[in-house]
């Protein structure tokens, strides 16, 4: 039972996982709580839902919604929070939750509050192992977090883009100074963020075969902040570690305490994890010396 | 080369520059000296484009600089080495160096960041050791090598000797004749004025947003009221 839970777990954890990056990676760059992260990938992932019950073919539905993913958040950046980028940190927030309102009431508006099936074809098969059941989606998903960590991490340190996007979380007129174009690279963290959150959430929408307007917030910008402060806000690897001890607790508490209780008990664990260690496992090395 | 004219930049409804007008000759090495708060730092960060002037003219080659956004004008060759170092703490001192690069799209950034890393032996033992561990003079060192790295034409060094010992204050100094032996135009702010005048051709002294006296560096040096006032008698 005990390696049932752990692989449930784990799977559930690198979908928080991919939506964490996305959202850690739109947190570094200006520090911004930005409330409409999950609300902003779950217009991205109806879209999906749109393209394939008109019949497109899922890959392509996926890709229509990443695109549209990268696309609505940067128009969110663009209107929403760059005119409120040095109005201290209340305004952007209230504008980040204005920004999630009019993503969900769009949903509401064209999907309405149903729960639908979302039948992507990618179920995959069970592998019986002993006592234990892997689905091959388990697996696939498992190796999409591990490798999208990779991936971003290395855009990050090895491309010039990637290292004007760490100049910029540092400090902006530095960045300025060196020559780093702020808005746009800003906008390109902003699209990355969207479409590493579709990813995520088609992945989620794929576990359970299903798709209603709360994958959002509940699920997804909550679930992305506690594994961030779990594994350190800001931090690419503390957004993996942080998102997959989020999974694993959850589904060991659900497994062996209560399914009925689990937020409340999840909640629970993360505000005593706070206190006793509030800064992360990961958090960033050392303060800038200014 | 760097003409800025009548240039009136304030902060919400206080004037921190008024009607200030400072031409830079090609290859010279200018000094603005004056006070804390006189508007030195803010004169700098107009002229890269950190600030926007409310009124004035800056002129480069002929170009105007105003509207400019800060990554446009050191693309134009005018590099910022910003007061208090601004190294990026997270950063390895060899990304930093490269980081100053970010404009150029040359293949020769290897080879320049080698030629530093030569000149200056403490940065090379350093190179993959985060910038934020260094120590105040060796960020100092980092933070003009790197505002060199993009091969400027001016270069805008705001108080590098701020917070130095007086041996490091000596070593910066003499690495900014270097740069300027080296043919690059500079513009050098500094509150330690007698350094500065030192080393400099032309000076300017500047107090509460208005230029006070302009003069050879030398003529400045010997001026009665600018010893009495700036150069501790």
């Amino acid at each position: 039972m005990f390696l049932q839970h752990l692989i449930n777990g784990l799977s559930i954890g690198s979908v928080y996982a991919l939506i964490t990056i996305g959202y850690n990676m739109v947190y570094g760059i200006l520090e911004l709580l930005n409330f409409a992260h999950g609300d902003v990938y779950a217009l991205g992932c109806f879209v999906v839902l749109g393209l394939v019950t008109a019949g497109i073919h899922p890959i392509i539905a996926i890709l229509g919604g990443v695109v549209s993913g990268y696309i609505l958040n940067i128009l969110v950046e663009r209107f929403a929070y760059r005119s409120v980028r040095f109005s201290g940190r209340v305004t952007p927030t209230i504008s980040a939750v204005g920004v999630a309102y009019i993503m969900r009431n769009a949903i509401l508006k064209i999907w309405g509050p149903e729960t639908y099936p979302m039948k992507l074809g990618f179920r995959g098969t069970q592998l019986h192992l002993g006592g234990i059941v892997v689905g091959t989606l388990q697996i696939y998903i498992f190796i999409a977090a591990i490798s999208f960590m990779v991936i971003i991490s290395l855009f990050l340190k090895k491309t010039k883009i990637g290292q004007g996007i760490i100049a910029i979380s540092q400090s902006i007129p530095t960045a300025a100074l060196l020559g780093v174009p702020v808005n746009r690279t800003i906008s390109i963290v902003y699209g990355i963020g969207g479409a590493l959150g579709v990813i995520g959430g088609i992945l989620f929408c794929a576990y359970y075969d299903t798709i209603f307007v709360g994958i959002g917030f509940a699920l997804g910008t909550l679930k992305a902040w506690m594994a961030a402060i779990i594994g350190g806000v800001g931090s690419l690897k503390g957004a993996v570690i942080g998102a997959i001890m989020l999974g694993l607790i959850e589904s060991m508490v659900a497994g062996y305490v209560s399914t009925l209780y689990k937020d409340a008990l999840v909640w629970l664990i993360l505000i005593t994890f706070i206190l006793i260690r509030p800064q992360g496992f990961f958090p960033s090395q050392i303060a800038e010396k200014i | 080369m760097l003409a800025i004219d009548n240039l009136v930049v304030s902060y919400g409804k206080i004037d921190a520059l008024h009607d200030m007008s400072i031409s830079l000759e090609p290859g010279a090495l200018t000094t603005l000296i004056g006070a804390n708060g006189a508007g030195k730092t803010t004169l700098l960060k107009t002229i890269s484009g950190l600030m926007k002037p409310k009124s004035g003219t800056i002129t480069y080659e002929g170009t105007s600089l105003i509207g400019l956004e800060p990554h446009e004008i050191i693309a134009l060759g005018i590099a910022h080495c910003p007061e208090g170092r601004r190294v990026l703490a997270r950063q390895t001192v060899y990304e930093n160096m490269k980081m100053g690069a970010y404009v150029r799209n040359d293949d020769e950034v290897g080879e320049d960041i080698e030629y530093f890393f030569k000149k200056f032996p403490q940065l090379e033992g350093r190179r993959h050791h985060l910038s934020g561990f260094l120590s105040g003079g060796e960020q100092q060192m980092l933070a003009i090598c790197r505002a060199l790295m993009s091969r400027p034409k001016i270069l805008l060094l705001d108080e590098p000797s701020m917070g130095l010992s007086p041996v490091l204050v000596k070593e910066v100094f003499k690495i900014i004749k270097d740069i300027h032996d080296e043919g690059v135009t500079i513009l050098l702010v500094e509150q330690n004025a007698k350094m500065a005048l030192s080393i400099a051709d032309k000076g300017y002294v500047l107090e509460v947003g208005r230029i006070i006296a302009e003069d050879t560096a030398a003529n400045l040096m010997n001026s009665k009221s600018i010893q009495d006032s700036y150069l501790g008698g």
